[in-house]
């Protein structure tokens, strides 16, 4: 039962807006993710759930309590409000043994010896660290660190996790297994997750939705696959996906109501957004590319092959028009040469030039509604 | 709003009086218990006053002299009282107990002072503290040894020779041989800036114009004159008016290089050292001739100097205001003055302020009475005020 | 709610949060308790300075005690006694703080050179020996220095010049100006030297390689990159050094006193001697305010605005050290030489002067322990027994202790304390201010702090009793004093101390109180015991600071030494200026084991 509820919270330093009416509400239970460039805001909007920093204005519920409200001046302390943090450094306490670490918050809670050492041998056990209670954080490795960090949240048991970046000082195979683990945790104990990242993988892979922020502000909830397929922004499409979006600006072709082009090429969207210029968002897997010079589409020059295990991307380009495709390891493309190129029309993201938000094609809105 | 203020300021100006007074109050009560000033009875109950003495157990001393020390375990023995003694010089001890008394905070008993001048000034009319003559001296001190403070003693600053280097006597004869070249850079004495006895030694010479005028021709065969610089001084100065003998010797003493000493017995030491070539002579207290040693320190006053031997203080018992421990206080004041607890002080040099005492010490010592000696005696009043004179113009002829 | 009444509603809301901390609560009673400790006290010196004081009905008669004057500035600045009074001090408090400066800070600075960039030998026992004179007591160094040069012009036995090499020294050479600069930058060159060291530390040998690559010269690579690095380090060590040598006060009076060599700090204690107390203070604010000269022109040579110097702290790393060839033994055995003779030989002469029955004769028969194991003996030193027998230097050194101990403590936690509000408000300016005025008594020379606390605990003010002659009073200025250098320990310490940690704790609940208790105290531990230790240290063997408070009652070893030595018991002032110098020692160790080899680097920041 800890359904977040976040409305209008604000947050100044200074003249800097860090937090900018944010609204949300994070369901019981839910793994949601903070997405976003460094500044974005996402770490202080985490903070502001914690108690850890005092928003100028708005209010927050966790459960049914109002933890924060500038309106009812309400401000319940961090302890308080049933929650646990990992943070980026782990911030254990050097002097203090992995144990002790742990045993730290059930000493605040009042918790008797007993139950107290027994949740904590479970815990411990939990984790795999339980052979190692008696260690520093110094004798441990970075993976251990980042267990103690884990256990200490679990040994309390909050409704709420809040993790700050945890994974981001581990070695990206290290990062893999805890990214199962932290799931499996945060799914054994159904407690609810607010996790900041500026990692895109660790977003997609282990949220049920993502929160992508700029500027304080949020761009887009959603979760993870309409966010890749259906970015809302060209900066939520430009963000998310690796290697990036291709967003290609045209203008609408004269007499033709669904073609638009630029001086290098021409794309028909099969739909008319009603616009005089928009930005075409194509992923590169949605790029069809054949050396068949019949195949539909229009040529490009190969500029660059980049293997990359499975798969491998190319660039190219048309004029000064330069777009990256995904194809399959197995290419036999080479630089110099000349392929055919066409879009999926079907997945292409159309935005509006000016607005440079996403225009919804009729098809899709109905596809939505059903 | 205004008749609250009123109010306010009148509460707390009534608060503020019951403090003082209650201070007052705490003073005037002390004052009875301890049967000084207004409450000074003719009748003193010893008995009594040695029985409450013992109760206080202990008697806290600021003693000029470090031979308080001395009398630590006498006094023990016979009255089962401890002499808490701290050695201090007399016009440290006064700002010692300025501060202290203005702190409230009453840790001392006794004073056994010799800075006169401060005593009468500002000791005795600010109460800071009393005048105590324990019953039975009367006939055997002088009424100015018993009012307006008790005197144990009188103590002198005279100047000593190293007499192992000086077989044929005396290398001087007169003050003014100070200012002669041979011996610049050859007299001690303890800067009368640190030191207030050294400055009532110079200015009670700078009170004697007229002897040092007539000692001046008698030194040099010529009736004195005076140096530019001293001329200048008084021309420049508002309160002088003319130039003296007295000043002019200043001037070419503090120009003779003197060297500054910190303590009299250090000066006397570096005097009467016999381990030296070419002695300096020392202005230091006429009693350090005990500390006299064979074969290591070996000096003698300069009895007969022109125009005076030397400048006499007299050194008093007091009872310090609001004393934790009165009666022990007036036991050792008493015991102070007796034979047992001058004996420290029974030194040649040091002259007992009771006839019966001195008759005594003339016996054993040989030296001549006090009262036969060639010493000025400071005049308390007069070096008090003129204190800051003579320091201006002391800094602005050395 | 309209949009008007919403700014308002927020100020009060965050007023209320502001009180329901218990960190602003506490900051708010250190800045009044600190204002009341540091800023009033001054404010009262200058209203003293500006007011007939009792003792003044001597200097005129037309003083009224506790009414406003301008006697006494204009008598210190224009009077006929001005030249002897102010300038003539000034002149040698300038002199001898300057020439003590310069020779601390050049001596300071070829030594760290010696030792940080040179591959002279025996580097691991020099370091330490480098650091003793500014251990041992300051007046040890004068009294050591009087044993030698004692001029027979003030009579008894010829000092050690005098009788090995047959002649008196000349008289420049015994007192005044020479011998007072000469010791205090014996006492204070530790300064410079560990400054430097830790500056000279921080140069990445690949910086100067990387000039030598691109083709400069040694002079140029010495003037555009080692002279830059260093400038801060010398322009600390110079406000240090002249700050601390113009309110030294034993040290020029008994080098200077014989021949009335006055400095402005000895004409304070003198002028309070005579009980004219208004005009010590005038002579205090004038110290006061050339301390603040010295280190504004500081700030300005090395062109920072900041008023205080950041030490580059040495990261440790190796930096290339350069072969002095032939010249390595020699520079060695100069160095060596150079440690002994301020380190070592000072202590060794007393220790010998200690031992002698009759000071300045040297003999085998002349030796005795009296003056350390003898009971009372009225022939000796006026039957004041040995310094082990003595009940009054017993009751000193406990004192001395005792107020070493206590104040250590308070200064640490106090410092640690504010530098957790410092560090961690870092944006309110509350916290700012409460940084500042913690480092304001570093501006204060010793003796004018100490003219201070003379003024403004010399009666009951409201609640706030009088604690002239209270041992209270003693804790308190030493506390105060230390102040701005436990709280730079305690920035260190925090500093370190990760935000995230605490906040863990805050998230699990930890109130304030506990998180200070169970994550800062333990983590600032080892710095804050080490800065300690320091203080102790410190305090142990602060004369000036105290010399106008002290009462008889309240006596220190250091103020009894001090006493001895004035009345010429050299015997027993040697013996406790020794064992000042052992307890400091033993404190130093102590340190050294806490914080193994890192007593450099804490001396640097502490300093």
């Amino acid at each position: 039962m800890a359904k977040i509820t976040v409305r209008n919270l604000t947050k100044r330093y200074g003249d800097m807006v860090a937090l900018d009416d944010v609204s949300l509400e994070i369901d019981s239970g839910e793994f949601l993710v903070l997405l976003g460039p460094s500044g974005c805001g996402k770490t202080t909007l985490l903070r502001c759930l914690a108690g850890l920093e005092t928003p100028d204005e708005g209010e927050i519920r966790i459960g049914d309590d109002i933890v924060f409200s500038s309106e009812r001046k309400i401000e319940v302390a961090p302890g308080k409000r049933g929650l646990g943090m990992v943070f980026q450094s782990y911030a254990l306490w050097p002097h203090m043994t992995v144990r002790d670490n742990l045993k730290f918050g059930l000493d605040v809670l009042k918790i008797a010896k007993k139950p107290s050492d027994e949740r904590l041998d479970r815990v411990l056990e939990d984790v795999g660290l339980g052979a190692l209670g008696a260690r520093y954080p110094s004798e441990l490795s970075g993976g251990q660190q980042q267990r103690v960090a884990l256990a200490r949240l679990l040994a309390t048991q909050p409704q709420v996790f809040l993790m700050d970046e945890p994974l981001s000082n581990l070695d990206a195979r290290l990062r893999m297994d805890m990214r199962v683990e932290l799931k499996r945790f945060q799914a054994e104990t159904g407690a609810t997750t607010v996790y900041v990242t500026h990692d895109q993988t660790e977003a997609m892979t282990m949220s049920t939705r993502v929160v992508v922020m700029k500027d304080g502000r949020i761009l887009q909830i959603s979760p993870p696959q309409q966010l890749y397929r259906q970015p809302e922004s060209t900066f939520v499409a430009d963000f998310i996906g690796m290697p990036r979006i291709n967003l290609i600006e045209l203008a609408a072709d004269k007499g033709r109501a669904t073609s638009y082009s630029n001086t290098d090429i021409s794309i028909d969207l099969g739909w008319d957004p009603g616009l005089e210029r928009v930005i075409v968002g194509a992923r590169p897997e949605d790029i069809n590319l054949s050396e068949d010079r019949a195949a539909p589409g229009e040529d490009y020059e190969v500029g660059a092959v980049l293997p990359n295990g499975p798969e491998t991307i190319v660039q190219l380009s048309r004029g000064v028009t330069s777009v990256l495709a995904r194809v399959g390891h197995d290419t036999s493309l080479l630089p110099g040469q000349m392929v055919r190129l066409s879009y999926r029309s079907e997945a292409i993201n159309v935005y509006d030039a000016r607005t440079r938000s996403l225009v919804t094609s009729p098809v899709a809105e109905v596809a939505a509604a059903s | 709003m205004k008749y609250i203020k009123t109010r306010t300021i009148l509460a707390q100006a009534t608060a503020l009086s019951l403090v003082l007074s209650g201070a007052a109050l705490a003073d005037e009560a002390w004052q009875k218990a301890a049967g000084v000033g207004e409450y000074a009875t003719q009748d003193q109950d010893w008995a009594a006053i040695e029985a409450e003495a013992k109760e206080e157990g202990q008697v806290v001393v600021y003693s000029v002299s470090s031979r308080i020390a001395k009398l630590v375990d006498g006094f023990k023995e016979k009255y089962g009282i401890d002499i808490v003694g701290h050695d201090i010089p007399s016009d440290l001890q006064i700002e010692k107990l300025r501060r202290e008394h203005r702190a409230g905070i009453y840790s001392v008993d006794v004073l056994f002072n010799s800075e006169a001048p401060l005593l009468l000034n500002e000791v005795l009319p600010n109460g800071l503290a009393w005048n105590f003559v324990p019953s039975g001296l009367e006939g055997d001190l002088d009424p100015s040894e018993m009012k307006p403070f008790l005197v144990q003693r009188h103590s002198s600053r005279v100047i000593y020779y190293n007499t192992a280097l000086n077989p044929d006597g005396p290398p001087i004869d007169s003050l003014w041989d100070l200012t002669r070249e041979e011996w610049a850079g050859r007299t001690l004495l303890p800067s009368p800036l640190e030191d207030g006895l050294s400055a009532n030694f110079m200015q009670t010479i700078l009170h004697n114009p007229d002897e040092m005028a007539a000692a001046y021709e008698r030194e040099f065969g010529e009736p004195i004159t005076y140096s530019e610089d001293v001329m200048e001084m008084v021309a420049d100065s508002a309160d002088i008016e003319e130039p003296d003998a007295s000043m002019e010797w200043l001037y070419r003493f503090m120009n003779n290089e003197p060297v500054f000493q910190g303590s009299t017995t250090k000066i006397f030491r570096n005097v009467a050292d016999v381990n030296q070539d070419n002695p300096p002579l020392g202005i230091t207290t006429f009693s350090k001739m005990r500390d006299n040693e064979d074969g290591v320190y070996a000096a003698a006053p300069l009895f007969d100097l022109d125009p005076f031997f030397g400048v006499s203080y007299p050194t008093a018992l007091l009872m310090a205001d609001m004393a934790p421990h009165p009666n022990a206080a007036k036991l050792l004041i008493r015991y102070m003055m007796e034979e047992d607890g001058f004996a420290p002080w029974n030194e040649p040099g040091d002259y007992a302020a009771r006839t019966s005492l001195e008759a005594k010490q003339l016996e054993e010592f040989g030296l001549p009475k006090f009262g036969d000696l060639n010493l000025r005696a400071i005049d308390a009043d007069e070096i008090y005020y003129t204190k800051y004179g003579f320091l201006a113009l002391y800094l602005e002829l050395s | 709610m309209s949009g008007q009444a919403a700014p308002l509603a927020r100020g009060r809301f965050q007023v209320s949060r502001l009180w329901a901390d218990p960190v602003n609560l506490l900051m708010l009673i250190l800045l009044v308790v600190l204002a009341y400790l540091v800023l009033w006290p001054f404010v009262q010196l200058v209203i003293h300075s500006f007011t007939w004081a009792e003792g003044d009905r001597r200097v005129s008669r037309d003083a009224v005690p506790g009414a406003f004057t301008w006697f006494h500035w204009l008598q210190a600045t224009t009077g006929p006694i001005s030249g002897k009074m102010l300038y003539g001090p000034l002149v040698n408090t300038l002199k001898t703080g300057i020439a003590a400066t310069i020779i601390a800070l050049l001596a300071g600075g070829v030594l760290a050179w010696c030792v940080v960039r040179s591959d002279m030998p025996g580097k691991r026992w020099l370091q330490p020996m480098l650091t003793l004179p500014y251990i041992v007591p300051s007046f040890a160094i004068a009294l050591a220095w009087e044993a030698v040069f004692r001029s027979p012009k003030v009579g008894g036995q010829p000092g050690l010049y005098e009788s090995f090499l047959g002649a008196a020294p000349p008289e420049w050479l015994s007192y005044g100006t020479v011998p007072i600069s000469i010791t205090l930058a014996m006492h204070y060159f530790p300064f410079a030297y560990l400054l430097v060291s830790g500056a000279l530390a921080t140069i990445d040998s690949q910086m100067e390689e990387g000039a030598l690559i691109a083709g400069a010269g040694r002079l140029m690579i010495l003037r555009r990159i080692t002279f830059p690095v260093v400038a801060p380090a010398f322009a600390a060590a110079f406000i240090l050094t002249f700050g601390k040598t113009i309110g030294q006060f034993a040290l020029p009076f008994l080098l200077g006193a014989p021949t009335q060599f006055h400095t402005v700090a000895t004409m304070v204690y003198a002028n309070l001697a005579l009980g004219l107390d208004s005009m010590a203070f005038v002579l205090a604010i004038i110290l006061i305010a050339m301390s603040l000269v010295s280190i504004w022109m500081a700030n300005r040579f090395v062109g920072k605005k900041s008023r205080r110097f950041e030490t580059i702290s040495g990261k440790g790393f190796r930096n290339r050290v350069i072969p002095l060839g032939a010249w390595k033994w020699p520079v060695f055995a100069g160095v060596a030489l150079f440690a002994f003779t301020v380190g070592v030989l000072p202590l060794i002469l007393l220790g010998v002067q200690s031992v002698m029955l009759i000071d300045g004769f040297y003999g085998l028969e002349n030796l005795t322990w009296h003056f350390w194991t003898g009971t009372s003996n009225p022939d000796i030193a006026f039957g004041e027994p040995g310094v082990l027998h003595n009940s009054l230097i017993l009751g000193a050194a406990w004192n001395t202790i005792r107020l070493a101990f206590i104040s250590a403590v308070i200064a640490s936690v106090v410092g640690l304390v504010i530098a957790y509000i410092v560090v961690r408000r870092d944006n309110n300016p509350l916290a700012r201010a409460l940084d500042q005025l913690a480092f304001i008594p570093f501006l204060f020379p010793t003796i004018a702090f100490g003219a201070m606390y003379l003024t403004l605990f010399a009666e009951p003010v409201g609640p706030i009793p009088a604690l002239y002659g209270t041992f209270t009073l003693l804790v308190l200025i030493s506390v105060v004093s230390r102040l701005p250098y436990s709280v730079k320990t305690g920035m260190t310490a925090v500093t370190q101390i990760g935000r995230e940690l605490e906040e863990a704790a805050e998230v699990a609940g930890a109130g304030w109180g506990m998180r200070f208790r169970r994550i800062v105290m333990p983590l600032a531990g080892p710095g804050v015991l080490s800065g300690m230790m320091v203080s102790f240290v410190g305090v142990m063997r602060e004369l000036s600071l105290i010399i106008l408070l002290i009462t008889p009652s309240t006596r220190v070893l250091m103020t009894v030494g001090f006493g001895y030595a004035e009345e010429g018991m050299t015997q027993l002032s040697n013996a406790l200026v020794l064992i000042v110098a052992v307890l400091t020692i033993i404190g130093e160790l102590i340190l050294w084991w806490i914080g193994k080899g890192r007593i450099a680097r804490l001396r640097e920041k502490q300093t």
